[in-house]
């Protein structure tokens, strides 16, 4: 066996972004003890268990799950931990943004809480931004694992929630104070007895507390579900600890990213992408320095955080980072913190990719989600295979105030546009990329909301055109029923800064959100009336390669479905 | 050609007439007829390959040659129970009727644009799965029904009459029409189904309201869409073959295995076809179960390997699970969500493109690869010698000697060993620079690779380690693979139940005659008006009752089983609540709540104190006996059998992993084994349809029910 595959995120060396003392959350497994020593057999099946335990863990949550954003988008990470905090397992189920920050989540408890104050019967709980995945609106909740009375692993999960109090869900704050309520880290249970004071005090905070607490005790649920699977599975193989399955696991995982690296010929990489911004233009700069087996990714010269609620937290950057990477390089392998390994990444401290508390994040996607584009766009000339040209950035509407039966209601859903289109294959039509969240049915959205959707439907020649067209956007259209308002808030990216064409293609069309024709600010808030119709269109996918080498087929293809009519 | 099979005769008494039972299976690659008559318990067994042009003929001519062999007169048949993969492979094939599909205005791209979310979030190289119906056969229609039912927008004639033109136009042979909320108001869809099967004759006409009356479109259209594409195509079979019956003289009731494992009327199934999708399927986890309670064991991993592809179930306690979230003609072997989402109940397992027919080539990385692409019937695999030029998982197995030159199918149906070897040679040696032996012992580790990964994914699914179960293997080629995936997944025991070859047909004829009936009618519990409720009831009793007394069963033989999907209010998946049968009223809505709540705990292990609770969903199975009865034992009691060990008569030159040249091994026929036999591996058993092969280390016993149970050294003996 080689030496020292550091398992957790060893390599990380910028985190001073929380303003909690995020120190001491390093877990390095300096030592590879015992990962030589499982039958590698055996070591397929304990591995694969696991992910099944996440993966049923993720599907408790859905199936449990009283909100869209969970039972239908899918807004989610489940994973199993080792009693370090290093994840092992990720559910197959999920968003990256959600997976790729978990880990770090799962660390910090433990900075916080020392192993021995952590009893059978607890739940774990935070929604602090700069320790998860970027914003207040997704909760984390984690359960420890008990066998023979040692604490042998966690299980942890982590959702969007429906609401959180203070604004509706918006890239309009100023301070991350106006987004709600931030829950430290705490116990929502403690040796099996519910936190009465936490409980009414998220009941009286937020709009739909029914929604949210079911969500909340469903999350509770699953990661109940996923304590249950790992102590049966030890019982069933006789293990007494799982670290060294926890290293063989990771060491693995990383021994195969590094190979992967290091096909890769050394050099510095760069790119830099414009956003759509406020009053100035915003900019993500990343330069890529491959050096042997490892990478670092460094994303000096972006530009400064804003007072607007778009914000990245250095976790969520990571996460989309570490994504992007996995997929170039190792799409096939399961994902754990071994895969994290020889991935460093760098960030100016204050800036939109690492944004310094209490900086507004509220809408941290519509930044992070930039990132795997511009990783792409650094190392075209490198790892040709498996590119894609820019694709959208996730559109979120919400719609909040009473219906018609004079209920409080809020309701977010995401939609997205095109994927960018690919070294051998076009791009995917209303595909979520590089997030992976689901749309809601319209269905479902009229039962909880008072609209009435008029379209959900392609755009035609939305898409960069290429060699491989990017894929199509959507235009979705709504108006109200039986009420005669409702507040609508906007978080809408790629207005103007359009998805780039990549090797020779084109640029797919821009976003935009209009009432009855005209053009409206696209990340604010508004109040919709009665007779007025709300259309969104998502972005299509840049292109690639040039356009001049379609082949005959795909046009006549495009052509006869309406797609193009160019 | 056909192959014919051996009739069991335990009886020779032609009076009183017989009284057959029927089951009958068409697959991939061969269809297969078991009969039985209770009375005197002779069998008879008859396999012929598949007509895939034309199923219906293929089915006669297998039907007639049973009769033949079994000399049996057609009017003596009293039931036929009938399985057949046409559905699902007109939708993995794209072999449908062209098929338009009309939305609510606006909507007409929701089968396209589906759920946004890719089923694997690395893979930037991934498709999704193209809907049935392309976005030029997608037509809109000028109507709008709210959430609630009502009305927003009237369907007018004009509206009707437009889209008509467009359907016509376009040359589709069959309209499925989905619209926006019609699970809560179906009276839009109902105008559309009246007016298009007016306006356009001889097109089929599928309404979603019908079809699966439930909230979320994309799932519906899907669903809806699917079932239109094979409507036309599975009632022209069925009507050919009732008229071929009739023809032959066979005139008694015919019953449909449904994928979840109950059957139908021939007139249910041509109004939803999509619903036999998975009946083969079905009735070879049936068997398996079977064999469960037989030997009372109560893990089960039912194998079952045919011709084109290999199908693996968990059976625990005797049922295979039955589920809703169906995907047929997945483009990635083992992905969720790369395929069609059906929203039917069915019997959940794992089918992979691993089949006797599985072409085997060597890929760009020079890798071995076979299937999921078949030889299918016809050609079929090189040794068959009838114009297939390609190496299959049949010729590999030829080549290792584990099947006969010339006792294939009962020494109907010669193998040319040299025409494999070439195959091979041409195929795998050749690329590989390796001898076709030994391309063929790659094809049998590769080919068992595959499907024991399938069986390892479903069991780990399940939270269960796939090496405590017994692995039941059936189908023409699954107890030739059954040793080497039992090897791979760390089993220690295979049992093999008698006549493997024709294990679904087996199937048919254990299922219980059994319906499945279910009527939307959603509301929290305190608010249910329960006269509804018992009138729903009511009126599903009746229809199982008519139906099953069609198929001759007496009242006093059925039993009901009565239950109600219900959820806390707003949650996003229901739970199915077994309700004691009686009367349904108020009195009933406190313990209705404590069924559920208590299976609510047991799931998610806690409760929603105070939080309303609703059902949604109220269902009934009504079930008469079992047709035929497997004899019951305790795990122990079989094996205490006398055992006696058996001399080979024949012996032929065979491969096993691990050795450098082939050697001579014993072949035992299972005519020659009776209960009690004991055979010791390195050797193959064989029968009319199928081989049982025994590695080296392994020993088999013939059980006192016939069934061979193959016991297998200890994992890391061979390794």
């Amino acid at each position: 066996m080689k030496k020292a595959a550091p398992a957790a995120k060893s390599s990380k060396t910028v985190k001073p972004g929380s303003r909690k003392s995020a120190g001491g959350t390093r877990v390095v497994a300096s030592q590879e003890r015992g990962a030589g020593t499982i039958d590698p057999v055996k070591l397929e099946i304990y591995w694969n268990r696991l992910i099944s335990i996440a993966s049923e863990q993720a599907a408790t949550m859905v199936n449990s799950s009283f909100s869209a954003v969970l039972g239908d988008m899918e807004d989610l990470s489940a994973g199993v931990f080792d009693a370090n905090g290093v994840m092992m397992a990720q559910s197959v189920q999920g968003a990256p943004g959600h997976l790729g920050s978990l880990s770090a989540g799962v660390k910090s408890f433990l900075a916080k809480f020392s192993p021995k104050d952590i009893a059978p019967g607890d739940v774990l709980i935070t929604n602090d931004p700069w320790l998860v995945s970027g914003h207040k609106h997704d909760i984390t909740v984690v359960t420890p694992v008990f066998y023979r009375k040692r604490l042998v692993a966690f299980t942890a999960s982590n959702c969007h929630t429906v609401d959180i109090g203070g604004r509706i869900f918006s890239a309009a704050a100023t301070e991350v104070y106006e987004e709600g309520l931030q829950i430290p880290r705490m116990k929502l249970f403690e040796g099996g007895r519910r936190n009465e004071t936490l409980f009414s005090i998220i009941e009286e905070n937020v709009r739909s507390p029914q929604l949210v607490l079911g969500d909340l005790m469903a999350q509770v649920s699953a990661n109940e579900t996923a304590v249950r699977r790992v102590a049966a599975f030890m019982l069933e193989h006789d293990l007494t600890h799982l670290d060294a399955i926890s290293k063989a696991i990771t060491s693995r995982t990383a021994r195969l990213m590094r190979q992967a690296i290091s096909r890769l010929p050394d050099g510095i990489y760069s790119d830099h992408v414009r956003l759509d911004g406020f009053d100035t233009p915003l900019e993500i700069r990343v330069s890529i320095e491959v050096r042997g087996s490892k990478i670092i990714v460094d994303f000096d010269g972006t530009s400064p955080q804003v007072p607007k609620g778009i914000n990245s937290v250095l976790n969520f950057t990571e996460a989309f980072t570490r994504y992007a990477l996995k997929c170039l390089l190792a799409p096939d392998s399961p994902n754990n913190d071994g895969s994290f390994a020889p991935i460093e990444v760098r960030a100016p401290h204050g800036s939109i990719v690492h944004a310094k508390f209490p900086a507004p994040v509220g809408g941290r996607h519509l930044v992070g989600l930039y990132i795997p584009g511009v990783i792409f766009g650094a190392l075209a000339a490198i790892a040709p295979a498996r590119l894609v040209a820019d694709s959208s950035v996730l559109s979120a509407i919400t719609l909040a105030g009473q219906n018609a039966r004079d209920q409080p209601y809020v309701f977010t859903f995401f939609s997205s546009g095109g994927m960018g289109g690919r070294a051998s294959k076009d791009g995917l039509d209303a595909t979520a990329f590089p997030s992976n969240v689901a749309n809601v049915p319209v269905e479902v959205m009229e039962h909880a909301t008072p609209a009435l959707f008029t379209r959900r439907e392609l755009i035609a020649d939305s898409f960069g055109t290429g060699q491989f067209r990017g894929g199509a956007g959507q235009r979705i259209g709504l108006v109200l029923r039986g009420v005669e308002s409702a507040r609508v808030s906007c978080m809408v990216e790629r207005t103007e800064s359009a998805p780039r064409g990549l090797s020779g293609g084109g640029a797919g069309k821009v976003a935009s959100v209009s009432v009855d024709g005209k053009h409206i600010d696209p990340k604010q808030a508004l109040i919709l009336t009665a007779g007025q119709e709300l259309m969104l269109e998502t972005p299509g996918g840049g292109g690639f390669g040039p356009a001049a080498r379609r082949t005959g087929t795909a046009i006549a293809h495009d052509r006869s479905a309406g797609l193009t009519n160019i | 050609m056909s192959a014919r099979s051996k009739t069991t005769t335990r009886s020779s008494r032609d009076f009183p007439p017989k009284q057959w039972i029927v089951g009958l299976d068409i697959g991939g690659t061969f269809t297969d007829v078991m009969m039985v008559d209770p009375a005197t318990r002779q069998i008879v067994r008859y396999k012929s390959l598949t007509t895939p042009s034309d199923p219906a003929q293929g089915a006669l001519a297998a039907l007639q040659g049973a009769l033949q062999s079994g000399d049996a007169k057609p009017g003596n048949v009293k039931v036929l129970l009938h399985a057949t993969t046409l559905v699902s492979n007109a939708l993995i094939e794209r072999k449908g009727a062209l098929t338009a599909l009309v939305m609510t205005r606006g909507f007409r791209d929701t089968v396209e644009i589906a759920r946004e979310k890719k089923f694997d979030i690395y893979d930037l190289l991934l498709d999704k799965p193209q809907p049935l119906v392309s976005r030029e056969y997608r037509f809109e229609v000028a109507e709008r029904i709210a959430a609630d039912g009502s009305v927003v927008e009237p369907l007018s004639r004009d509206a009707i009459a437009e889209v008509a033109a467009h359907v016509r136009q376009s040359g589709a042979r069959a309209v499925a029409v989905c619209l926006l909320h019609s699970y809560m108001q179906p009276s839009h869809e109902r105008m559309l189904r009246e007016s298009l099967t007016e306006l356009l004759p001889g097109v089929t006409v599928c309404v979603s309201s019908d079809i699966l009356p439930e909230m979320r479109e994309f799932e519906r259209a899907s669903t809806t869409s699917a079932n239109a594409y094979v409507q036309p195509l599975t009632s022209g079979y069925l009507d050919r073959f009732a008229t071929g019956l009739k023809d032959m003289g066979v005139t008694c009731p015919m019953f449909i295995m449904l994928s979840e494992g109950a059957i139908a009327a021939p007139e249910v199934v041509k109004r939803v076809p999509i619903r036999i999708c998975e009946s083969g399927p079905a009735a070879g986890a049936i068997t398996s179960a079977a064999v469960a309670r037989q030997l009372n064991e109560p893990k089960i991993l039912s194998f079952d390997m045919g011709g084109t592809t290999a199908k693996t179930c968990v059976v625990h306690d005797g049922k295979p699970s039955v589920t809703s979230d169906f995907e047929v003609a997945r483009i990635y072997r083992f992905k969720q969500g790369s395929g069609l989402p059906l929203r039917m109940p069915v019997v959940e397992l794992i089918e992979i493109g691993a089949g006797g027919g599985s072409l085997v080539h060597v890929d760009a990385m020079g890798l071995l690869k076979v299937g999921p692409e078949s030889a299918s019937a016809d050609p079929g695999p090189a040794c068959y010698g009838r114009g297939g030029k390609h190496a299959t998982v049949t010729d590999a197995d030829l080549v290792l000697g584990y099947l006969g030159e010339d006792s294939f199918l009962g020494g109907r149906m010669a193998l040319d060993r040299e025409l494999a070897l070439k195959a091979l040679a041409t195929d795998v040696g050749r690329l590989l620079h390796i001898q076709p032996e030994q391309a063929a012992l790659g094809v049998y580790e590769v080919v068992n690779e595959n499907m024991a990964n399938a069986s390892r994914i479903q069991a780990v699914e399940r939270g269960h380690d796939p090496a405590g179960h017994v692995l039941v293997a059936f189908g023409g080629a699954g107890p030739v693979h059954a040793w080497g995936v039992a090897r791979k997944l760390g089993v220690a025991r295979i049992v093999v139940p008698p006549a493997p070859g024709v294990g679904s047909a087996f199937g048919l004829l254990l299922a219980p005659k059994a319906f499945r009936l279910a009527r939307t009618y959603i509301g929290v519990l305190e608010a249910l008006d329960w006269a509804t409720v018992q009138r729903i009831f009511d009126d599903m009793r009746g229809e199982a009752l008519a139906a099953l007394k069609q198929a001759g069963i007496g009242v006093r033989e059925i039993a009901f089983e009565c239950s109600a999907d219900m959820r806390y209010l707003g949650q996003r998946k229901e739970i199915n609540v077994s309700l004691p049968d009686g009367k349904f009223n108020a009195r009933r809505t406190s313990s209705l709540r404590a069924s559920f709540e208590r299976m609510y705990e047991s799931i998610y292990h806690r409760r929603h104190e105070g939080h309303p609770v609703e059902a949604l969903c109220w269902r009934l199975v009504a079930s008469g006996p079992e047709t035929m009865h497997l004899p019951k034992t305790s795990g122990a009691s079989a094996a205490k059998a006398a055992t006696k060990a058996a001399r080979s008569s024949k012996s032929r030159l065979m491969l096993f992993e691990g050795w450098a040249a082939h050697r001579r091994c014993a072949v035992y026929s299972r005519y020659d084994l009776p209960s009690g036999s004991q055979v010791n591996g390195p050797c193959v058993v064989e029968e009319d349809e199928s081989t049982t092969v025994v590695g080296p280390g392994g020993s088999l016993l013939v059980d006192r029910y016939g069934n061979l149970v193959i016991s297998l050294p200890a994992l890391g003996s061979h390794r």
